[in-house]
């Protein structure tokens, strides 16, 4: 039988049991589940923004908590001292990540590969630092009583909240997807084929790793909005060097350069620690192993692998999709 | 229509190209050549703002483009290709040479996000402009063929393509023939002949002696990074300097190549 990479109408059966699912979520789980779910939504966020660097513009970042600590406590900050309303410290939060990603990336895009991954990290950890030792930030304490965004004169429900993130993850997704189809997306990939190839095609390469910086930080920041406002307490002590490296496994493990890849990466390396919580001491090192393993066995990660490759998932496909045609026949 | 003015390059205290001067006439065929290590690619990279010069000017249809970064002297018209290749591998033929359309391209990172009607009509002109390119040059039935995946000849061809699409009006050319056995040389050769008939002004670097002397129609020859002789393929063939570089001294006016 004719084997057919993912048809249309596959991808679209999958959006749409994946949307259904999203959206009843809700109604089903309560409490813990939705928070992690809110989670998980927020890390698509996060790794499809640093998906913009490092898969597409090949620029590895390791210090992208900085701009998500940097949208958190905007946010926070914002809602608690200027009682602002959501939507201001919401963008206001990606406004102010961004602007601090136009700044490390005006110091740090001169330097080459590893030494980017490493001022980035160093950075990352000065702001972390510096806000935990401010008393504007409330220093160790943290900031508490972020309050929920307000709609129809009430105060939102976490429910309702859920789906806010939800709407915007699916727009910030799509956005990113155009992005990745578009010259831009095509003059990220020149930049991280060959940089010298690109500066002689007229790309001015400063210029782009700039522009993908600041969205990229926009997006974190934006992220980081979410998680304050969601959780309603953040704390510097959270925004360590870890969150990066998870965000960064995330990426390596769904697919560098794709858009689907950091949402499945996203997803499953958000909620598979919740299934295996008895080795929890262990995480860092099963995220560690997973990077390697996937580097080494799946260079392109989940989204890259030949599913098809492996015999028993291709028998079962073939029985699937025999069975669905004789259905339609 | 470029000129250079005494450039001199050094890395150290290695003089790499010493006080070279030339002139490229408008349409013409100008080939540089020498042994190796003589600074042709170096003299290259100065001009095309990979490197700079530490004294000396280079002058593109009399301005002055001295030290200007890569993508600046490209936006000038100048394009180029590269002694080891350097297409995009990730990407197709046909993506390739949309991407050395990137000068002609005018959306903005905001309008690709949103995906506008007039993004989308750019881009669709776009790839109506690079398929008909690929048709003229014969590249067409590959254009879904992963870069690297072409025979080398043709990854050199698509080179000059996608260096052609910026709409440079001067191809600067490193060493195209590298690599490639006689009949792809004698294809390229004629690509190369034909591209110029169309209008281009072409530069290029070469070691295969048969196709310089039958393609250029002028030839400066550098040693050393010194200019030791310049003008048409018959005068270097007799110029004592020249052989005297290729074969040594003892075979000085000794020899007719």
């Amino acid at each position: 039988m004719e084997r057919k990479r993912y048809s249309k109408y596959n991808r679209l059966l999958v959006a749409l049991a994946a949307l259904i699912i999203v959206l009843i979520l809700p109604y089903v789980f309560s409490g813990y589940i939705l928070q992690i779910a809110v989670y998980a939504y927020i890390y698509i966020l996060l790794a499809s923004s640093l998906n913009l660097l490092i898969g597409y513009a090949g620029i590895f970042s390791m210090g992208h908590v900085g701009f998500y600590c940097v949208g958190a406590y905007t946010s926070a900050l914002l809602a608690t001292k200027l009682d602002m309303p959501f939507v201001i410290c919401f963008f206001a939060a990606g406004l102010l990540a961004a602007l601090a990603g136009a700044f490390v990336g005006f110091v740090a895009l001169r330097l080459n590969d590893i030494f980017f991954a490493f001022a980035t990290m160093g950075l990352s950890e000065v702001i972390r630092i510096v806000i935990q030792n401010s008393d504007f930030t409330n220093g160790t304490l943290g900031v508490t009583g972020i309050p929920l965004p307000e709609w129809f004169g009430r105060s939102m429900n976490r429910e309702e909240f859920y789906y806010l993130v939800v709407v915007i993850v699916v727009i910030v997704v799509v956005l990113i997807s155009k992005l990745a189809k578009s010259h831009t997306g095509r003059t990220l990939a020149m930049i991280r084929d060959d940089q010298n190839a690109a500066a002689s095609l007229g790309v001015n390469i400063f210029k782009y790793k700039m522009m993908v910086m600041v969205l990229s930080c926009f997006i974190a920041g934006l992220a980081g909005s979410l998680y304050a406002t969601f959780i309603q307490y953040i704390n510097a002590s959270n925004f360590g060097i870890t969150v990066s490296i998870n965000i960064i496994a995330m990426v390596a493990i769904g697919g560098m350069g794709t858009v689907s890849g950091p949402v499945i990466g996203a997803i499953l390396l958000q909620l598979l620690p919740e299934y295996i919580r008895f080795l929890s001491n262990f995480r860092q090192i099963i995220y560690g192993a997973a990077i390697v393993i996937s580097i080494m066995f799946a260079p392109k990660g989940l989204v890259g692998i030949r599913w098809r490759r492996i015999k028993l998932i291709d028998q079962l496909c073939c029985l699937f999709e025999t069975k669905l045609n004789n259905e339609e026949s | 229509m470029l000129r250079s003015e005494k450039i001199c390059v050094r890395f150290g205290g290695l003089v790499a190209v010493d006080h070279v001067s030339l002139t490229v006439e408008e349409g013409t065929i100008h080939a540089i050549i020498g042994p190796n290590g003589a600074g042709k690619t170096t003299f290259f990279n100065t001009i095309s703002g990979a490197e700079k010069p530490a004294e000396g000017k280079v002058f593109f249809r009399d301005e002055d483009i001295t030290g200007l970064p890569p993508h600046r002297i490209a936006e000038k018209g100048i394009g180029r290709t590269f002694q080891n290749i350097k297409l995009f591998n990730s990407m197709s033929v046909l993506e390739n040479v949309l991407c050395g359309m990137h000068l002609n391209v005018r959306s903005n990172i905001v309008q690709d996000m949103l995906g506008m009607s007039f993004q989308r009509r750019e881009e669709r002109e776009l790839l109506e402009k690079c398929e008909s390119l690929l048709k003229q040059v014969g590249l067409y039935d590959k254009r879904d063929l992963k870069a690297n995946n072409l025979p080398y000849g043709e990854q050199r061809k698509l080179e000059i393509v996608r260096a052609m699409a910026t709409d440079a009006s001067l191809l600067m050319l490193d060493e195209p023939a590298a690599g490639m056995n006689p009949t792809e040389t004698r294809e390229l050769m004629q690509f190369i002949r034909k591209i110029n008939d169309e209008g281009l002004t072409i530069l290029l670097i070469e070691h295969d002696v048969r196709m310089v002397m039958t393609l250029a129609d002028k030839i400066t020859v550098l040693d050393h990074g010194i200019k030791i002789a310049e003008g048409s393929a018959e005068d270097v063939r007799h110029d004592a300097n020249v052989i005297e570089a290729y074969l040594g001294k003892s075979y000085r006016g000794a020899v007719d190549v």
